[in-house]
């Protein structure tokens, strides 16, 4: 039985419901996940925005052994994704055959359940990604 | 005359997920008769991903149907979900997908029950807001993830998708509900019992004094009150339980069958229950030309029916292209076995180790 926690699940959700992240208005780069400063330049002149979940696949992998709660969604493909928006972000891609995935490939964010906290607690949501539809 | 709706339709989404399981592979695990998909016409289902849920459908049909309405989600001042399969018992499915889509916390937000017609419901407490100005536009989502027993005639049928609407001003609207009609009974054709985990049917129970009964009563009542006959509709859009169903009920009314295929999906992606006639709505939307005229008459077990008189206006063009279609999302898909849809959809009991 695995009991996760609630609190940190609840503060993230604006960052993995809608991917929010951070753009410095001094250096002009994207980052995620938000933070208070910009990791490039350090400056706190930042604006908070959200990504429109439209990318590209920069890199992947596939896992065929994780840990037991994962097991049920293996195969997993796991992509390296440059957002639009600039970020990369570390994400499974989902509704895709793991030997049609290709390094240049368009993504889109889909929701979709993440983890599910045994069979009383919480179903935790987020942001996967799909092959791009048009 | 009286007193018309007119409430607007700022923008309509579709979801169907991307796997299939056909009809022919069902009846070969269970033994049926190989005839009863051609008998009931439902040919392939949507099978949900294993991540896929309530929550996560009603999302993405939502996006679509903002992404057509023009609105800001700062807009939306009520969410409403449709639905019979909730992925929590207790906790709102419609807070959980109002939150991912960015719509502040002043608004209404509520799932709704009533069998398949839970969103249709939704639309006519919509109606309701938006005319009396409670809320400037309304998100009605309309999403199953449908049990089947294994073995259950059901298992044909019972599919996974969602429909989403957003309902508002109708000046800026694609389509205009013009009028709209319910009617609603105590019958008990389908239930499920808390805690139970696949539903019951009353057998033959179903189709005469529920399905035909009601939808019969909700349109003709429809048409009495407002003056409207058969000959007023260029399409007519019924609940589908399965293919054969609609055609039975819209000729039992008088619409000829041409104008009632254009709304049909269930043969291709099984019944989505609240998203049954409300997809086929969207699949007459992505085609419909200004002026045309669309009745819908959703149902739901226990039971009741809503008729709807729509009217299409010249803003539907240019928002048709702005989110896929039902035809693209139906022809997206992937085969499935068996086996690899009882996993998806939790049939297979594991133990916790
Ligand atoms: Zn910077």
């Amino acid at each position: 039985m695995f009991k996760d926690s609630v609190p940190k699940y609840w503060r993230l959700r604006d960052v993995v419901y809608r991917l929010k992240y951070i753009y410095c208005r001094d250096c002009g780069k994207s980052s995620f996940p938000p933070r208070s400063k910009c990791p490039y330049c350090g400056s706190s002149n930042i604006d908070h925005r959200y990504s429109k979940g439209n990318g590209v696949v920069e890199e992947y992998t596939v896992m065929y052994q994780s840990e037991a709660r994962y097991q049920d969604y293996q195969p997993i493909v796991f992509g390296v994704i440059r957002l639009d928006e600039g970020f990369r972000i570390v994400a499974p891609i989902v509704d895709v055959d793991p030997n049609s995935v290709e390094e240049g490939m368009r993504v889109e964010a889909t929701l979709r359940r993440v983890r599910v906290d045994g069979s009383t607690g919480l179903i935790q949501y987020g942001i996967k990604f799909r092959p791009s539809r048009r | 005359m009286a007193s018309a709706d007119n409430v607007g339709i700022l923008g309509w989404g579709a979801y169907i997920p991307i796997y299939r399981i056909s009809s022919d592979e069902i009846a070969r695990v269970w033994g049926f008769d190989d005839k009863i998909p051609d008998s009931i016409w439902v040919e392939e289902k949507a099978v949900g991903a294993i991540d896929e849920d309530t929550v996560t459908m009603s999302w993405e049909a939502s996006r679509y149907a903002l992404m057509r309405s023009g609105i800001d989600p700062s807009e939306i001042g009520a969410v409403f979900v449709g639905t019979e399969s909730k992925p929590y018992s207790v906790k709102p499915t419609a807070t959980i997908v109002a939150e991912a889509l960015g719509i502040p916390p002043k608004k209404l937000a509520s799932d709704l029950e009533f069998a398949c017609r839970a969103a249709s419901e939704a639309i006519r407490i919509s109606i309701g807001l938006v005319k009396s100005q409670i809320a400037k536009a309304t998100l009605v989502i309309g999403a199953d993830t449908a049990q089947g027993a294994p073995g259950d005639l059901l298992e044909f049928s019972a599919s996974s998708g969602a429909a989403a609407y957003i309902i508002g001003n109708p000046n800026q609207a694609a389509a205009v509900i013009v009028a709209s009609n319910s009617y609603i009974t105590d019958t008990p054709d389908f239930w499920r019992r808390d805690g139970a985990p696949y539903p019951e049917h009353g057998e033959i129970f179903t189709g005469e004094p529920a399905y035909f009964h009601h939808i019969v009563n909700a349109v003709n009542g429809l048409f009495e009150e407002y003056g409207f006959t058969p000959k007023d509709f260029d399409y007519a859009v019924f609940h589908q339980p399965n293919g054969k169903f609609p055609l039975q009920v819209g000729a039992k009314l008088g619409f000829d069958r041409e104008k009632i295929l254009p709304g049909i999906v269930t043969p291709y992606v099984g019944n989505t229950y609240n998203g049954s006639a409300l997809l086929g709505l969207a699949k007459v939307l992505d085609i419909a030309k200004e002026d045309e005229w669309i009745l819908v008459a959703p149902f739901g077990s226990g039971a009741g029916a809503d008729a709807y008189a729509i009217r299409v206006t010249d803003k539907i063009e240019e928002k048709r292209s702005l989110a896929p279609t039902v035809e693209e999302l139906i022809k997206r898909k992937i085969l499935i076995s068996y086996g690899e849809y009882t996993k998806m959809r939790g049939k297979i009991r594991k133990y916790e180790r």
